[in-house]
């Protein structure tokens, strides 16, 4: 045994780069499949870190609505749940600017008594002067902000607040976690609550209750209980599980779609390495087997070798995994939050599951070459009897081909929770079909190419077309590419899709900017109209997340709309019939994506439950629209008032003939009292757009290395059919082939292999995008996919660069051939 | 007329590491056109290296290599590839098939190799498949064939070009006497008939019987009988 294992230790120094490439390969796998399972816990902790800025810890809230009698409430109500809860904070919250070198700064001015501060959201001071008692006009600021701005502890601010200007003490500077992060929109500050309660006329009442839970699990039954209490104001959870799912499921879908494509790759490089670490090894195997060691003996010393492969990679893969995981949130983490440390979140088990992995596919892939091997008898070994296996296997192709059916005539009605699954095994189908098909569509294409390349590459590129057939290196390349290039094919048509979409999205706006105010009504039209370079406004109701009773799932987003202006403020593809219809009573436009995920027809009925209870509403008709990932519907403004109660605009698009900024600035001015909210169209699509390239910076990057990962392997491939030509080579030489041409004809062969697994990359990258919408209906909504020819092109292109590159060290090599010392030996 | 292969002072030596080892010392060897000659020597002697020296596959440590007038010793890697398949045929003991391609492609490649168009061949391939003996066997790949069918498909494709020169490093060394023997005689009526020069490495008293002329090899000299 022990020589057997000193043998293979040498057999593995001996061939550094295929151990690098078996290593490599499995590493990457495991450290993705790490980086995708953490991902999700990091990017959910980042989300709520990011929340916290303005929830806290706080599980539940309580505030007032545009329907309740006054903006503060007192907190008396709460307190008789105190039993069941940890704390409850009370806060008072507004607003303020502050002209600043002649900067307008906007304040977010919270107010809180200190004790129930550090109870609803810990921060820790960097400084302090005179903070005790937390009494008058004090504030505490965090000491970034601070520094960025050039305030001092000890400085007075002169905070417009209401339209009158009052002095705060800087009495503390904050570390910028918690209650004073930086959110990337406003300056947020402290300041004692009993001081904002004076100004803002609300004595021992306050604006917001936080609410933190002793038992998470007891949340729906004090939400109704306190719903009773309260039942003039809002009381919803801080975070909802759902909310944080979907922001999370978004990023890990396409994550753990690249991670299968690397793990697809590794898997086929560890099995055609083992299949020639097998052939290599027989001799070796036979001479042991002769001597008495035992096939499983064999077998087992094989086995032991894959895990090894696979526990070094596992480890490494690990650590890798890691530093992956921290380039990713690196990546994707919004731009306010580059000044905290990027923490990352994983459990144990998370790194025990990766580094499974990693043995798990060492020894899965490798199996089926040893097992071949063992079946093998010693006496077919030592006599090298044993049948060469050149047998072609006719039902090869014939899977692929099946498979590769069910993929493009997939059917076309599958139901919407079905989407995501089968949409991922049409994937792995139409992969899998093609490397099946790979022997038989070379072969047609060298037939092709064989006829033409007379005339292109002369003598050579017959030989070159001849030498292709048939050769295992060559097939082994063609199908690392292909499945390399109709992956970053799918993934950069797809982000390139988004991409586009998102631009049309704001393309469809008829207006500037867009603005939230509190108690938008007539009457603030009226004053927006009065401002310059206001020209139209469009106010809009919308009511979020309603159920839909009957077909057991929500309409994320309701617009309810003026059939006059609202097409006009918003081109959605909707005829103006339809939308004068949907005055004519209960009557609901949903988007296709609606139609598909609910299952429903036109003139199906909908029954929603509103603020106002159980109403129905009839479909009337579809759209397309990307708004809210397509989770969106339409009804009419007068049945949205009725139903919901609701008295005041949430939106309210402007038209505006003047630049927007500077108009979006004189409305802020303008409705300060009114904690406007005022985003010009640009600007939301920039960042927008800027969220999308953060991402697909992160996916390029995954799809990069699949590409490293297949450059690698195609090297190793031909470094090892060299190898095996190498008598070949030489044969040639002898019989009058010259270097040139030895060069020559190395270059055809990596051209033409390099083409023909662009070209089986693109056809299989063309199912892939066929197929991937379905994937993309269930994670996002409905994008239309933007086929670009240059991008099929230039991944063919990739695929030649990639193999004529990677035979420069053959064709090397194969010049500076003895060519006495590769003929005379046997 | 010159001699067709003629070696002057020809010496060869290897070096592994530290030790020089002198193979062939200061060799003359003339040979005239239609020649068929034997180089026989023991295990050892130089015999391969001198073959593969006069084909050009390897570089003398000195002296000169002339092939029809020409010193190849001077001669770039295009030249001497176009020697190597239009004026030499190398025959060897172990047959050296590419074995990915069948029988008729093995025999054309010197052909493909000159750039020459294929179908221009046809005829002759024909009649080269009828010489060796092998016309019902164009399509079979090497593996599919005998040791003995593997050495005339090589020496087919030694003959496909019309070389002036074959040179055959123990063509039948790796064959039973009987095999060997019909070797022999094809290598002969190639001699007789189309008077081509042969030049043959073997270690059978019966293989060298058909040449006209053996030169032995020892101790890296010429020792001719
Ligand atoms: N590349 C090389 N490096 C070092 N020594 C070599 C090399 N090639 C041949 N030799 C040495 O040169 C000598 C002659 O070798 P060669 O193959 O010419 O012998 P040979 O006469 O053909 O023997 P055989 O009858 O066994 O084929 C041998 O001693 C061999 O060890
Ligand atoms: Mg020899």
């Amino acid at each position: 045994m022990r020589i057997i294992i000193k043998f293979i230790l040498k057999n593995v120094w001996d061939k550094k780069l295929r151990t690098l490439l078996i290593l490599v390969s499995v590493m990457l796998s495991s450290a993705l499949y790490f980086a995708t399972e953490a991902l999700s816990d990091t990017a959910a902790d980042m989300f709520l870190e990011r929340m916290r800025v303005y929830y806290g810890t706080a599980d539940l809230m309580i505030y007032p609505t545009q329907n309740s009698p006054s903006s503060f409430f007192s907190r008396n109500r709460a307190e008789q749940f105190m039993d069941d809860l940890e704390y409850i904070a009370g806060s008072i919250e507004t607003s303020a600017s502050l002209t600043h070198h002649g900067e307008t700064l906007l304040f977010g001015v919270k107010g809180f008594t200190l004790p129930e501060l550090e109870k609803w959201n810990p921060f820790f001071l960097a400084g302090e002067d005179h903070l005790l008692p937390f009494r008058g006009k004090k504030l505490i600021i965090s000491k970034e902000t601070a520094a960025e701005h050039g305030f001092k502890l000890g400085d007075y601010l002169e905070l417009d607040l209401l339209g009158t200007k009052r002095k705060f003490y800087i009495a503390a500077l904050a570390e910028p976690v918690g209650p004073f992060q930086d959110d990337g929109m406003n300056i947020n500050v402290v300041v004692p609550i009993d001081t904002l309660a004076t100004i803002l006329n609300a004595r021992g009442r306050v604006g917001t209750l936080y609410l933190k839970l002793k038992d998470p699990t007891y949340k729906g039954e004090l939400m109704q209980k306190l719903s009773t209490a309260y039942s003039r104001y809002q009381v919803a959870e801080t975070i909802t599980d759902q909310q944080l799912k979907e922001y999370t499921q978004s990023l890990t879908t396409t994550f753990q779609m690249m991670g299968t494509v690397v793990l697809f790759m590794a898997v086929y490089i560890i099995y055609t390495s083992f299949k020639v670490i097998t052939r290599e090894r027989l001799p070796m195997i036979g001479t042991f087997r002769s001597i008495g060691a035992t096939r499983k003996m064999t077998s087992l010393v094989l086995i032991t070798e894959s895990i090894t492969y696979g526990v070094i990679g596992g480890l490494f893969g690990c650590g890798l995994g890691l530093f992956l995981l921290y380039l990713i949130i690196l990546q994707i983490r919004p731009a306010f939050f580059a000044t905290t440390a990027v923490t990352l979140r994983y459990s144990p088990e998370q790194l025990g599951q990766a580094f499974l992995l990693a043995v798990l596919i060492a020894l899965v892939s490798s199996l089926l070459p040893i097992l071949k091997i063992a079946k093998i008898p010693v006496k077919e070994i030592i006599f090298n009897t044993m049948s060469k296996p050149i047998r072609r296997k006719r039902w090869q192709p014939a899977i692929g081909l099946i498979l590769i059916a069910c993929a493009v005539f997939l059917p076309p009605n599958i139901p919407f929770q079905l989407l995501l699954p089968v949409g991922m095994l049409l994937i792995f189908a139409s992969i899998i079909g093609f490397i099946l098909l790979i022997p038989s569509l070379t072969n047609l294409f060298l037939t092709v190419f064989a006829r033409v390349y007379h005339y292109i590459f002369g003598n050579e590129g017959i030989l070159a077309a001849k030498n292709l057939r048939g050769n295992k290196g060559i097939l082994n390349n063609i199908s690392l590419l292909a499945i390399g290039i109709s992956s970053l094919l799918m993934i950069n048509t797809l982000s390139s899709s988004v991409a586009t979409e998102v631009t049309n999205f704001y393309r469809n706006c008829n207006f500037q900017i867009w603005l939230w105010a509190w108690q938008a009504d007539r009457n603030l039209e009226a004053i927006l109209h009065k401002i310059k370079g206001v020209e139209a406004t469009c106010g809009i109701y919308a009511a979020n997340y309603l159920e839909i009773t009957n077909h057991n799932d929500r309409i994320n987003l309701v617009h309810g709309v003026n059939k006059y202006k609202y097409l006009d403020f918003w081109e959605l593809d909707i005829d103006p019939v339809l939308m004068a219809e949907l005055d004519t009573g209960r009557k609901i436009l949903l988007t296709n994506n609606l139609r598909e995920r609910m299952q429903v027809q036109k003139g199906d009925i909908l029954t929603m439950k509103m603020a106002r209870g159980e109403r129905t509403y009839q479909i009337i008709g579809f759209f397309d629209s990307l708004m809210w990932n397509g989770n969106f519907a339409l009804i009419a403004e007068k049945y949205m008032k009725m139903d919901m109660g609701r008295p005041y605009y949430d939106d309210l698009f402007i038209k505006t003939n003047l630049d927007p900024d500077s108009v979006s600035a004189t409305i802020k001015k303008r409705l300060e009292r009114r904690y406007p909210s005022v985003s010009t169209v640009a600007d939301l699509e920039a960042s927008n757009r800027q969220a999308n390239a953060s991402m697909f910076n992160v996916m390029q990057g995954f799809s990069l290395l699949a590409l490293v990962i297949g450059i690698f392997g195609v090297f190793n491939n031909l470094i090892i059919s060299f190898l095996e030509r190498q008598r070949s080579l030489a044969v040639l030489r002898s019989i009058g082939m010259s270097k040139y041409q030895a060069v020559k004809m190395f270059f055809v062969e990596a051209l033409t292999g390099g083409l023909i697994g662009g070209i089986i990359g693109a056809l299989c990258g063309y199912l892939l995008i066929l197929i991937s919408p379905m994937i993309l209906m269930a994670v996002a909504g409905k994008i239309p996919l933007h086929h670009s020819l240059s991008l099929y092109l230039s991944s063919i292109l990739a695929g030649i660069f990639i193999t004529v590159t990677a035979s420069a060290s053959p064709a090397m090599k194969s010049s500076k051939l003895d060519i006495v010392t590769a003929i005379k030996y046997e | 007329m010159p001699p067709i292969i003629e070696t002057v002072q020809l010496g060869k030596i290897f070096k592994l590491g530290e030790v020089e080892v002198e193979v062939l010392n200061s060799i003359e060897l003339t040979i005239e056109e239609g020649e068929f000659i034997s180089i026989m020597g023991p295990s050892g002697s130089g015999k391969s290296t001198l073959l593969y020296l006069i084909g050009g596959l390897d570089k003398p440590t000195s002296g000169q290599v002339w092939i029809k007038g020409r010193n190849i010793a001077v001669m770039r890697d295009k030249e001497i590839s176009i020697l190597r398949r239009r004026t030499l045929g190398f025959v060897f003991q172990f047959y050296n098939l590419i074995p990915n391609l069948n029988v008729e492609d093995n025999i054309m490649l010197p052909v493909l190799l000159d750039g020459k168009r294929l179908k221009t061949y046809r005829r002759k391939l024909d009649a080269i498949l009828e010489t060796v003996g092998l016309a019902d066997r164009r399509r079979h790949t090497p593996r599919e064939l005998s040791g003995g069918q593997q050495q005339r498909v090589a020496i087919a494709r030694a003959l496909i070009n019309e070389p002036d020169i074959i040179l055959a490093d123990e063509p039948i060394g790796n064959l039973d006497t009987k095999t060997g023997m019909g070797i022999m005689e094809l290598l002969q009526r190639i001699n007789c008939e189309q008077g081509k020069t042969i030049v043959q490495v073997t270690h059978s008293q019966e293989a060298a019987a058909y040449s006209q002329r053996i030169i032995n090899l020892r101790d890296g000299k010429v020792w001719e009988q």
